[in-house]
């Protein structure tokens, strides 16, 4: 009977809030309230001192395949920091957990045949290269390794 | 003031319908009003001409009572990470500074279709790497409800799509639409004081939405009441067989019924206690608190619960983020669209230097970063074990969603959406992005893990005069139920997008 009207008088100032006649103080709470009051501490290691070691093959090898300059101290430094972010997890037990891929792995998600749909749009497809050729994207010599 | 902004979009349309507006009028008010408000930074590139043509054919269609959807005549901004046909979209960097797409992403044509007008595209953090809209190329975009706007005592729009959000609390447009990575909509939502959806992921096409992390990108939608969301929702949700990954299921256009008429007797609330966390603002938790008792005095049921996994998300999605940026980045080399520098040596120089002038540092150290992860050292140790935690972050979210028994079961998780009000610009931009992202993301991102529609909306005013929003949560596919709550506790709080905007009104 209670939880009845008190639904009835929320439902009377649902209708009147458009007025802004109602004032909610923010400090007056009905029930004891769920939220918990003070934080709720979650253990996860320091890894913040944790030594990072990077050789210069490591530096070269990541220059390389990022095709991105690792050129400064700050930039390494980021990176290091990263890591040592990334390594929080690493006590997490995992035993007999599959990687989750994709949210969708359940679903039977759409393919379609391999056959050509779209063309006669070789213009478009030109248009935002800064250097083409005839019909063509235009290139400086390949098979060249990085200077590092 | 525009009298008209305060009303909803089902006002809009209707007044268009009986002949008291017309969309062209609206549509030049809202160009005029952006160009006023300028200093927002809100949109990097307005297309009045295509606007204007689009508002001219709209009112046509009205004059022939034959309007051709729920969004005739509306204004909207899009993200410039999503494609507009012969628009630019540059991701707000150098990058794709001079990109034109040839196509325009699903949103955007679905929005087209409904007789949407496209005011312009938006203000973002670079390539949406970012939780503050600070690092863009175009310079930061600024929150309408800051006290000053002119020193730099300006309060950040949050990010990455903090443009989308500042345009929607300005009044320059009725909705927009952003992108929710790792909370890019319901984040900049939360601090400008805009609902903000992000829906199941699959649900709406990402199909032309420049991606940044494919597993769990979404097209957001902002507006300024819950109402008008579901309005845009219903326009571009669906399965698209340009994206493989929508869910094929028709969807079924979201009706929610009247305030009055909710009936919150059979819906179960609970509050993850995981999501107090270290650095929540005490009035954030007030209004967390206050929220939730509001519920219960409604007739929920409300209830604690435990999500374990929440607090190792945080550096999960850290990885799983550096990780997929860096492969996906590696199609800028500058050959076929993007920035091409001057250097002719090799292929290999040109891509290398091409990349180095293109992107900004953070774009560059997370690829670097993800690559280090991704070595075949390190793949299993961090990549692969960041999948099998984000299984652990998603399952604890369906225990609560489908628990079998009822007591242990809840339909909706109400949280904060961010820890404080909009930050000072000068105290966001001491800290490193990573450390901004760490911070700003922690309530939002392990809906991404998980897939599952969340929504930002706004509750009341702190003691500074900024919007402070709480975040609802529910299980994929449950947008019905969850706006439909969101939307009852909007009728509660009675809070007004468009108040309080000194700024805007001596403006105008």
């Amino acid at each position: 009977m209670l939880r009845l009207l008190s639904k009835r008088l929320y439902c009377k100032i649902a209708t009147k809030a458009n007025e802004k006649s109602t004032k909610l103080d923010f400090k007056q709470l009905t029930h004891p309230t769920k939220v918990p009051q003070k934080p709720v501490d979650t253990e996860f290691p320091d890894t913040s001192s944790t030594e990072i070691e990077i050789d210069t093959k490591t530096i070269q090898l990541l220059e390389r395949l990022s095709l991105v300059d690792l050129d400064s101290e700050r930039a390494l430094e980021t990176l290091k920091s990263s890591i040592q972010f990334a390594d929080k997890i690493a006590h997490i037990d995992t035993e007999n957990v599959r990687p989750l891929y994709t949210v969708l792995e359940h679903q039977q998600l759409q393919l379609r045949n391999d056959q050509v749909t779209e063309g006669d749009c070789r213009a478009e497809v030109l248009r935002n290269a800064k250097v083409t050729d005839e019909d063509y994207f235009v290139s400086p010599p390949g098979n060249i390794p990085l200077e590092q | 003031m525009r009298r008209h902004l305060q009303w909803s979009i089902k006002k809009l349309t209707a007044s268009y319908a009986d002949g008291q507006l017309s969309p062209r009028r609206v549509t030049e008010q809202a160009l005029e009003d952006a160009l006023r408000l300028k200093t927002l930074n809100a949109f990097v590139r307005l297309t009045p001409e295509q606007a204007i043509q689009q508002a001219q054919v709209s009112e046509e269609r009205y004059q022939r009572k034959q309007q051709s959807g729920s969004l005739d005549g509306v204004t909207i901004a899009i993200k410039d990470n999503f494609c507009t046909r012969d628009v630019h979209t540059t991701c707000a960097s150098r990058m794709l500074q001079d990109f034109v797409p040839p196509y325009d992403a699903t949103v955007c044509a679905k929005l087209k279709k409904a007789g949407a007008i496209i005011l312009g595209k938006t203000n973002m953090d670079q390539f949406a790497m970012g939780a503050g809209t600070v690092d863009s190329l175009y310079g930061p975009t600024k929150n309408i409800w800051s006290e000053d706007l002119d020193q730099d005592n300006w309060r950040i729009a949050g990010g990455s799509s903090g443009g989308s959000a500042s345009a929607v609390a300005a009044g320059l447009c009725y909705a927009a639409i952003g992108s929710d990575t790792g909370g890019s909509t319901r984040n900049p939502a939360s601090y400008c004081g805009v609902v903000g959806l992000k829906p199941t992921y699959g649900l709406v096409s990402r199909h032309g939405l420049i991606p940044l992390v494919n597993s769990m990108d979404v097209p957001g939608i902002f507006a300024r009441s819950v109402s008008d969301c579901v309005a845009v929702l219903n326009a571009v949700a669906g399965p698209d067989r340009l994206d493989s990954t929508t869910i094929r299921d028709p969807f079924t256009r979201l009706k929610l019924p009247e305030i009055g008429q909710i009936d919150l007797s059979t819906v179960r609330i609970g509050i993850p206690k995981e999501y107090h966390c270290q650095g929540l603002s005490a009035e954030v938790l007030e209004t967390w608190s206050k929220v939730a008792d509001l519920l219960e005095c409604g007739g929920a049921c409300v209830q604690q619960v435990s999500l374990p996994n929440t607090a190792a998300s945080i550096f999960v999605y850290s990885i799983l983020n550096q990780c997929e940026v860096a492969s996906n980045m590696a199609r800028y080399d500058g050959i076929e669209y993007g920035h091409r520098a001057e250097d002719e040596r090799s292929t290999e120089q040109l891509y290398a230097l091409s990349r180095a002038e293109g992107f900004n540092e953070v774009v560059k150290t997370r690829i670097l970063t993800g690559n280090f992860l991704l070595l075949r050292k390190n793949y299993e140790h961090y990549f692969e074990k960041a999948l099998r935690v984000r299984r652990l972050i998603a399952e604890d979210f369906v225990k609560v969603f489908e628990a079998s028994d009822k007591e242990d079961h809840v339909d909706i998780l109400l949280t904060p959406t961010t820890l404080t009000e909009a930050p000072l610009y000068k105290d966001f931009a001491s800290l490193t992005n990573r450390d901004q992202c760490a911070v700003q993301d922690f309530c939002t991102q392990p809906a991404n893990m998980a897939g599952i529609p969340a929504v930002s909306i706004p509750i009341r005013l702190s003691q500074a005069g900024l919007p402070l929003s709480l975040q609802l949560m529910s299980n994929s596919l449950n947008e019905q139920l969850l706006l439909t709550v969101a939307s009852w506790i909007e009728g509660q709080v009675g809070f007004d997008s468009l108040e309080n905007r000194q700024e805007y009104k001596a403006s105008l």
